[in-house]
């Protein structure tokens, strides 16, 4: 479901047709599914997921840390990768036993709008030290400005997992856009990793790398108009954390049901 | 035969199944035999539902899916060659959903979709607002799912399109209400009065005096007296849903007109 609400975000960013987008997302959702299914035998696991916009094609990876699928001849990976071979242009599968597999799909995105190339070189996660046991996401965001359409709905999907009011999800809808508008000059690298993990009662949005001094300044550039601090109102907690390479920081904030 | 269920899961056609099934093809392919087909269909009809279910979603006519896709069944039970040794499913699962995504493209994906979010987007809110003043206080979205026997995705969805303001349609009173509606300027006008009266303080900035009053008047209820979006649906007349999408709406214009003060 998060998954398809990234693609539903990126799809939106890019003015992807919405007959494309519908069998990007069955033929990831499929992908994904099998993880669930395979790679971590019906137990949780992370399930990293990395969007790449392409001129005129999207590709797709998902990757698990499970057991690994078995490579074996077409028929054992089942109805599931044939829906992705009957939907995708191309779909690659690679993995080393006991390290996860990746599922790498590529789909044709006839005019579609380009976004600005990037480099996605030293793509960076943010920690996900708490991340742990909870069920958590952690994707990577280049160019930033993707969050804008992703950010307020991968919040929601949280957000409605922790039994959050529509009111209150509201809020989290409020406080995703002031951190996507605000958020692409603070990155440095022009990419954004968010994680995102559930938590009792409510939830945790991770944001990374910021430029040293930016995660404070989203706190602050959000007090409009004199409204007072918006996000610190909205959310319960922020920390900012620097990160190991010292010039860049992540900012953490925390959604509860009730403030 | 009982074992036709077990078709249904990923790796569930076993090779027992398969070789059972090879001579089926023999008979269906080379000597014509019209039951052997129709055995295959049976045997192989879970697919095409479970394939069906994959590609359509619940607003869709899942009976028409199962009708195109069942085609590209009898399709694949012609052209499948059971000497090259893959399972059948493999080779089918491309020429049913072929047959269900020509379906989709030709006849009911442009017009069918579009209204179906839209109409499941007016059913949300007009669920939100019969709970709230059922219950007095918002639904959460699984107790909206469950109450419209949505998933809980169906009903994101929904209201990501009620929140986007650029949804005009959605604009409108839903008809029950208009007489309220019609009101409501009114109520809005005294309220906006008392709350001008207050002085506003030095921290206000002048970019708020840039916003209508009805959306100034909102934000200060929010972020300045703290009340909740059910309180000032309640102080304002109008529904919860029109307060998130305003407060969305001016917080938006707000940063942009602050972007632009602030650009020397």
């Amino acid at each position: 479901m998060l998954v398809r609400q990234v693609l539903t975000g990126v799809a939106e960013a890019i003015d992807l047709d919405a007959r494309d987008l519908y069998e990007i997302s069955v033929a990831v959702t499929e992908a994904c599914n099998n993880v669930v299914v395979h790679a971590y035998r019906g137990d949780e696991g992370p399930l990293e997921v990395e969007v790449y916009v392409r001129p005129a094609v999207m590709e797709v990876v998902v990757r698990d840390r499970g057991v690994g699928i078995e490579l074996a001849p077409e028929e054992s990976a089942g109805t599931g990768l044939s829906v992705i071979r009957a939907l995708s242009r191309s779909v690659a599968l690679s993995a080393a036993a006991g390290s996860g597999t990746d599922v790498w799909m590529r789909f044709d995105t006839p005019r579609t709008r380009e976004l600005a190339p990037t480099s996605t070189e030293q793509l960076e996660l943010p920690t996900p030290e708490e991340a742990g046991s909870d069920t958590a996401i952690e994707i990577i965001l280049a160019p930033a400005h993707l969050s804008r359409t992703i950010l307020p709905r991968l919040l929601s999907v949280f957000a409605a997992r922790a039994h959050f009011t529509m009111e209150r999800l509201v809020d989290g809808q409020l406080v995703a856009d002031e951190l996507a508008a605000g958020v692409e000059s603070s990155t440095g690298g022009g990419h954004l990793s968010v994680g995102i993990s559930a938590q009792p009662r409510g939830l945790e949005l991770r944001l990374a790398p910021l430029r040293a001094g930016h995660a404070n300044r989203l706190l602050r550039n959000a007090s409009l108009g004199g409204l007072g601090p918006v996000i610190r109102k909205l959310s319960t907690h922020h920390r900012v954390t620097t990160l190991a390479s010292g010039d860049r920081e992540m900012l953490a904030l925390r959604l509860v049901q009730s403030p | 035969m009982s074992s036709v269920a077990t078709t249904v899961t990923p790796r569930g056609v076993s090779t027992s199944t398969n070789v059972e099934s090879s001579e089926l093809f023999v008979r269906w392919q080379e000597q014509g035999d019209a039951s052997a087909r129709e055995e295959l269909v049976e045997q192989f009809m879970p697919l095409v539902r479970s394939l069906a279910r994959r590609y359509g979603r619940s607003a869709e006519p899942f009976e028409d899916l199962l009708q195109v896709g069942s085609l590209g069944l009898l399709k694949a039970l012609d052209r499948f060659d059971p000497q090259r040794g893959y399972a059948f499913p493999a080779f089918a699962v491309p020429t049913i959903l072929g047959e269900m995504r020509r379906y989709f493209r030709d006849c009911s994906w442009a017009v069918h979709i579009p209204r179906g979010d839209q109409e499941r987007a007016l059913r949300v809110r007009d669920a939100q607002e019969r709970l709230t003043n059922e219950r007095g206080r918002a639904p959460t979205v699984g107790q909206l799912a469950q109450y419209l026997e949505l998933d809980i995705e169906e009903v994101i969805d929904a209201l990501q399109a009620l929140l986007s303001y650029e949804t005009l349609s959605l604009d409108a009173p839903p008809p029950s209400a208009e007489a309220e509606a019609a009101t409501c300027g009114e109520t809005l006008g005294h309220e906006d009065e008392r709350y001008e009266l207050v002085e506003l303080d030095a921290t206000v900035s002048a970019v708020l005096a840039h916003l209508p009053p009805r959306e100034r008047l909102i934000l200060r209820m929010r972020f300045v007296d703290d009340l909740t979006q059910t309180q000032i649906a309640d102080r304002i007349g109008v529904s919860q849903m029109q307060v998130s999408r305003l407060l969305r709406q001016s917080l938006d214009r707000l940063r942009a007109l602050t972007e632009a003060t602030e650009t020397p």
